[in-house]
This record gives C-alpha cells, sequence and structure tokens, in this order.
C-alpha cells in the first residue's frame, strides 16, 4: 500500500493521455474471446515447434499471463522470460488483426463462432446448450476468475476515474456475455474463408490442446497452404516469433 | 490471498442487516438494495481506508445535486462495498495469522497462494450462505473441479474457456489502469483445484483446526440467523437487531465480522446524515488501525 503523501504526489502527475486511455479502456470488448482463443492457438503451436527457439517456446508456456496481456502491458517485471513473453503476445495480435471482422456485430459474431468451434474440438455434443446456460457459463467462469484474482487493486492515481471505469466495466462485461450468450445459440457456421477447422494449421493447433503430437506434423501444417483468414494469422503469428 | 467468497457474505449480509434496520438512511438502502451487484464486486477491493473516507465526503457533498446518469447511485454502492471489505479484512486478517503464520511471513502471503484456513472459510461460507451456490450471485458449478455440475457442463469446454476467461478479466482490469505495470497486473493467486478439494472432499483435520475449534461459523449466532431469515425473505422479528449486534463479538468469527460491517455502514450512514463529523466516522470505522494487530505482523516483530 502507497502511503497518503506518495498518493496524492502520483495523483498530480498522471498524464491526460493515460487517463484518456484507461476511460476508452471500457468499450469495445466485441472480438475479446476470439482474441484469446486465437492467442490460445498460437501459444499452442509455438511451444511444439521445432522452429521457435526453446527460450521462447518456454517463456511462452511458463509466462502465460504476460504473453495473454502482452498487448496490454507496458512491462512485465518478473524478468527477461515474462518480458519475452509479453512481446510474443503482442506478436501474435499483430498477426491476428487481418483475420478480425471490422464492425463490432461481426467481432461479436466471430466471438461466438470461435466458442463453437473450440466446442466443437472435445467432440460432437449429445445437444445444443441454451443461450441461458451459455450466459450462466460465463457467469461462473467470470465469478471463478474474480475468486482467483482476489482482491481488487485500485488506481491509486487516478481512483475516482477507476470507481467509474470499474463499474462500466462490468456492466459492459454483462451486456457482453449476454450478447455472446445469444449469437452463440443462433448456430454453427459451415467452413469457410474466415474459419475452416480442416485447415492444417487449425486442426493442429486444436490437436495439441488435446494431447501431444508429433513435432513433424507441426513442422508440416506449418509449411501446408492455409485454408481459411484464421489458419493464415496463426501462420503469421509463427514467422513472428521466429522474429523475435 | 484470496478469500473472495467470505468478502462478498460479509457484504451481503451486511446489506440485508442494514437493510433492515430503522438506523439506516433511505438512500443507503435504496442504493443497497438497488446496486449490490456492484457493492459486491467493490467488497473485493483492497487499500479501501486510504480512499473511502473522501470519497463519502465528495458524495455527500454530490448527493443534493445528483442527476440521473451521472452514477452517483453506484458510486455510493462501491464505497459502501468497499468499507464492508475493510470489515472481513480486519476480522480475518488476523485469524489467518494466528492459524497459518507460515503464509504470512512477509505481511502477506508468500508462499504464492492462499492459506488452507482462507480457503476453508470460503468454502463453509459458500456452502452456509449460498447454499452451495443455489443463491445469488454464486451458481452451482462454482466451486467444482470443472464446473461439472453446472447443466452445460457436457455442452461447452470447460478447461480452455477457464483459462480464457482469467485471462479476460486480467487484460480488461489491466486496461482501466492508468499504469499498465507489473504492479497493477492481477496475477491469479489460486488454482481453484483447492477450492474444488475442500468443497468436495473436505480434510476433517482441517475442518477442526479452521473452522470448529476457533468457532468460524455458528448458525445458531442471533446476528446470523437473522442475516438468514432475512435473506429466505421471511425475517425473524423475534430477534432484537441490537442485542444481536451487541452479543456478536464474544460469538463466531463470522458473527464478528457482519457486527463490524453493519457498524461500518452505521457510521456511514450518521455521516452521510451529517449526524457526526469525519473524525467520528474515522474512529468508527478503524480509519488508520492496523489490520493486523504488532504481535501477529512479523514486519512489526521486534
Amino acid at each position: 500500500m502507497i502511503a497518503r503523501r506518495q498518493f496524492l504526489q502520483s495523483a498530480a502527475i498522471i498524464p491526460a493521455v493515460a487517463r484518456s486511455r484507461a476511460d476508452a479502456a471500457t468499450s469495445g470488448l466485441e472480438g475479446s474471446l476470439a482474441r484469446l482463443i486465437f492467442l490460445h492457438d498460437a501459444a499452442a503451436v509455438a511451444v511444439h515447434s521445432m522452429a521457435v527457439p526453446k527460450p521462447l517456446a518456454r517463456a511462452v508456456a511458463g509466462e502465460v499471463e504476460a504473453y495473454f496481456a502482452g498487448s496490454w502491458l507496458q512491462s512485465a517485471g518478473s524478468g527477461p522470460a515474462a518480458e519475452m513473453a509479453m512481446r510474443a503476445g503482442r506478436a501474435a495480435l499483430e498477426a491476428y488483426a487481418s483475420a478480425e471482422p471490422e464492425t463490432t456485430a461481426g467481432r461479436l459474431a466471430w466471438d461466438a463462432r470461435l466458442l463453437r468451434e473450440l466446442a466443437a474440438r472435445g467432440g460432437p455434443a449429445r445437444r445444443e446448450p441454451t443461450e441461458q446456460e451459455i450466459a450462466e457459463w460465463f457467469d461462473v467462469l467470470s465469478r471463478r476468475a474474480l475468486v482467483a484474482i482476489h482482491t481488487y487493486i485500485p488506481d491509486e492515481a487516478d481512483v475516482e476515474g477507476w470507481m467509474v471505469r470499474l463499474i462500466r466495466l462490468h456492466n459492459a462485461v454483462e451486456s457482453y456475455w449476454s450478447g455472446l450468450a445469444a449469437a452463440c445459440a443462433r448456430g454453427r457456421a459451415t467452413p469457410d474463408a474466415m474459419y475452416d477447422p480442416a485447415d492444417p494449421l487449425v486442426r493442429a493447433a486444436a490437436a495439441l490442446h488435446h494431447g501431444p503430437l508429433d513435432p513433424g506434423a507441426v513442422a508440416e501444417a506449418l509449411l501446408a497452404q492455409p485454408r481459411c483468414a484464421y489458419g493464415r494469422a496463426l501462420k503469421q503469428a509463427h514467422q513472428r516469433f521466429l522474429a523475435l | 490471498m484470496s478469500e473472495h467468497i467470505t468478502h462478498t457474505a460479509v457484504m451481503d449480509d451486511g446489506a440485508r442487516l442494514a437493510m433492515d434496520s430503522p438506523d439506516i438512511c433511505a438512500d443507503f438502502k435504496a442504493v443497497l438494495r438497488d446496486r449490490i451487484a456492484i457493492c459486491r464486486y467493490t467488497a473485493m477491493t483492497r487499500s479501501g481506508d486510504m480512499f473511502t473516507v473522501r470519497l463519502l465526503r465528495d458524495l455527500r457533498n454530490h448527493w443534493p445535486s445528483r442527476r440521473a446518469g451521472d452514477l452517483s447511485e453506484e458510486k455510493l454502492a462501491f464505497v459502501l462495498g468497499w468499507r464492508c471489505h475493510l470489515a472481513a479484512d480486519r476480522t480475518f486478517k488476523p485469524v489467518y495469522r494466528q492459524l497459518q503464520p507460515e503464509y504470512y511471513l512477509k505481511g502477506d502471503d508468500e508462499r504464492g497462494g492462499a492459506s488452507d484456513v482462507s480457503v476453508y472459510h470460503d468454502v463453509v461460507v459458500f456452502r452456509e450462505v449460498y447454499d452451495g451456490g443455489r443463491a445469488e450471485p454464486f451458481r452451482p458449478g462454482a466451486l467444482d473441479y470443472r464446473m461439472e455440475s453446472h447443466s452445460a457442463f457436457r455442452t461447452l469446454p470447460a478447461g480452455a474457456m477457464e483459462r480464457l476467461v482469467l485471462a479476460f478479466w486480467q487484460r480488461e482490469l489491466l486496461r482501466i489502469q492508468t499504469r499498465r505495470d507489473a504492479a497493477h497486473f492481477q496475477s491469479n493467486r489460486i488454482h481453484l483445484i483447492r477450492y474444488a478439494q475442500a468443497f468436495h472432499s473436505p480434510d476433517p483435520d482441517k475442518l477442526r483446526r479452521y473452522i470448529f475449534e476457533p468457532n468460524f461459523y455458528n448458525p445458531k449466532d442471533p446476528i446470523i440467523v437473522l442475516a438468514r431469515s432475512i435473506q429466505r425473505g421471511s425475517p425473524r422479528r423475534d430477534i432484537d437487531l441490537k442485542q444481536a449486534l451487541a452479543a456478536a463479538p464474544r460469538q463466531s468469527q463470522y458473527a464478528q465480522a457482519l457486527e463490524r460491517a453493519y457498524e461500518y455502514l452505521h457510521a456511514a450512514s450518521e455521516y452521510f446524515l451529517g449526524r457526526i463529523d469525519e473524525r467520528e466516522l474515522e474512529a468508527r470505522c478503524d480509519v488508520g488501525k492496523p489490520h493486523v494487530p504488532p504481535e501477529l505482523d512479523p514486519r512489526r516483530k521486534s
């Protein structure tokens, strides 16, 4: 905890740009889940690719939090592996940008589609989840996440602004989960130029989450021609990892 | 550290007692009734002593000129939840240090996670206050190994989504900070398997040491009986709130936390109405007093 005097000093020097950037953060959640699913897949490929240098593969596997938060973290602060994972997370999302729909509605539908694709990787379901079940699912997952990170760290430099942003964030998340549940319950899309589960690299990434894969098979998938934008972005993310 | 569920419950029960009391102002009751979701999540916010009194003063000054949409009610809910967080901290932080000092050698969690005693507190509260996930804001599956008691367990991906939703919250909570550095990053403090084990297969020895012998929760304590009866929608009118509050400091640890939460809310209400000044508010809310007595704080031991 910082002392009251330190708090007053830090509040006085907070740059306006940092506050306006933080204020803008509670809008535009659509697309968030898809980005994370992509990061998850890109990490699986990186960790199991023979081409990716071992220190980077180990950093991505071991510093998962820094990797996922890479695009927002200014510095990981806990050593070179965390810094490397943070840079890898940023690089992966730069590669992903071309696969992301431009409109808010498009990004929400894309979130829903990738969530359904993620579910389908576990095998065919005996029945479809209802919209209410999906919304509740996110609610329980959120509660579990909050149990895991307890307690909230306030923004000492701008506590009133942070309070408003946290209120808006919770409202925005509630609305996001509910919109996502509705979009997800509308049904599964067929393979197209955006996403195709038969794309070699998409298939390899999916398989890697369910168990080890022959490194040769990963290398082969990386050499194959992508069939969809998602697969192409995965391949580009891998290339960016090699350049780090 | 964790204790998320215990903090939420102290807020929820504190709000129930306050809403049932004739001594709490109408504006507070309206906020506790209509904005309880905000109170609940701010009940998991640290560093409250540093900010809540100043924020309450600003809200009190602004209140007569508040306008629809200016978030005044939401901000008041935020401050009330934040104060209840402190009621739980001031009750339980010394308890954790007495029962498992090895986790708090540097004044905070040192062994990379929550102590067993804090996990067992949360699990008992989850069962007693939230009916094992059947009472708001919790749901069945919340403390499962992989949410297997949720109706959608076999149709939605649990393992991957757990990781991704955690990352989602970590990213978004970082985004609302003006300083997006490691010091403001919300790390994963505990693997939920420990919660699932404690909930589904509790260790009898840990229950004895952390729950029963220290008298953590006694459902027969009048303040707890009253809170549960309000929760069920049929308040026990044969229990006098003031008498129950007066008896609570000699009863279970959870009863003590409720007494403290109510006292903080009551003092804040009195201040909001202009009946006490800021100095008295701070004294009644224990502002500035250490959460942990010096004899239990390794940093202050000579």
